[in-house]
């Protein structure tokens, strides 16, 4: 059986690189030379979207899209949140409003992410920031979300299967309440 | 121009501009052509009389289709795309690189009716593309 989770967030928040840190297969990329080196100092970024897999034994695998970052490429959230059974928020918290980020990406997805699993995933948290995971919460009961926050350095595998167990678990106490 | 467009020197928008306006002209059916950079910012856009059409949102779209041609013919053959053509009802509509020009490295987006002949479409957008590369070389 297959499953298809999504991770979207800000441009240069890691979803490329959660995806390479977990995904058994070599990582699908339709990054593109960036042209605006000034708004953000990251040689390429993603079009159209990133694919991994991982497999979680007993024929169950998972199929893992990372959507493109920028707002101009947001016609392709609805179309890559389809079917998925659960949606990673990562959230690159040293941006200089990651609150607002959060809250813009979870208005773009809005009835997409509908009965969809959510997990938010704080990376790069700045030292001087240490209850990030609180306000987050925070702000996610205040728009009564029933969300995890939780923070991630998607450069250790670790953390991002952390994540995943997480997002899964949720999506199966999901599945079974609807199914009830 | 805001700040969804690209950020490219005033002499390639210009040549960028003429180059779409000329084939729009010289093509029989063509209802849209137009020039972005390759991660989807409008640098050129010329529609038909009656189509209005979201210059920022096709730059976007030029840019994820070529970039996912891109993905499967790398998958498939280890080379780029050249171009990518999409068969709707009542159009056809071809995204190609510009060739041999790389600052920035920019796409042309061609639709036309169904009227006009694929082969013609993507013959202009050729020639299109190659003067493009030919003049904005000429400004270096």
């Amino acid at each position: 059986m297959e499953h298809k989770i999504l991770i979207t967030g800000t441009m240069g928040a890691g979803k490329t690189t959660a995806i390479g840190q977990i995904s058994e297969i070599p990582p699908i990329s339709t990054d593109v030379e960036n042209s605006r080196r000034d708004d953000f100092d990251k040689p390429t970024t993603t079009a159209a979207f990133d694919y991994g897999e991982l497999d979680l034994g007993e024929g169950e695998v998972l199929r893992i899209y990372g959507t493109p970052g920028q707002e101009r490429f947001s016609f392709m959230w609805p179309v890559l949140a389809r079917g998925a059974i659960g949606i990673i928020y990562l959230i690159d918290c040293s941006r200089p409003e990651p609150l607002a980020d959060l809250e813009n990406f979870i208005d773009a997805f809005g009835s997409a992410a509908d009965n969809v699993a959510s997990v938010v995933a704080l990376n790069r948290i700045p030292e001087d920031q240490p209850l990030a995971v609180e306000t987050f919460q925070a702000l996610l009961e205040s728009r009564g979300l029933p969300w995890p926050a939780m923070s991630a350095d998607v450069r250790r595998r670790e953390d991002v299967l952390d994540v995943l167990e997480i997002l899964l678990s949720l999506g199966e106490a999901q599945t079974a309440s609807m199914e009830a | 121009m805001n700040d969804t467009s690209a950020r490219v020197p005033a002499e390639l928008t210009g040549v960028c501009e003429q180059a779409v306006a000329e084939v729009m002209a010289d093509t029989d059916g063509v209802i849209l052509a137009m020039v972005a950079t390759v991660d989807g910012f409008p640098v050129a856009a010329c529609s038909a009389p009656g189509w209005d059409v979201p210059a920022n949102r096709l730059a976007a779209m030029a840019s994820s289709g070529h970039a996912l041609g891109d993905s499967v013919a790398g998958e498939l053959t280890k080379t780029s795309c050249e171009n990518v053509i999409i068969d709707a009802d009542r159009l056809s509509i071809v995204f190609l690189a510009v060739p041999e020009f790389r600052d920035p490295r920019l796409l042309l987006g061609l639709a036309a009716r169904k009227t006009t002949s694929l082969g013609t479409v993507i013959y202009s957008a050729g020639a299109c593309a190659r003067r493009i590369a030919r003049e904005a070389n000429a400004l270096a």
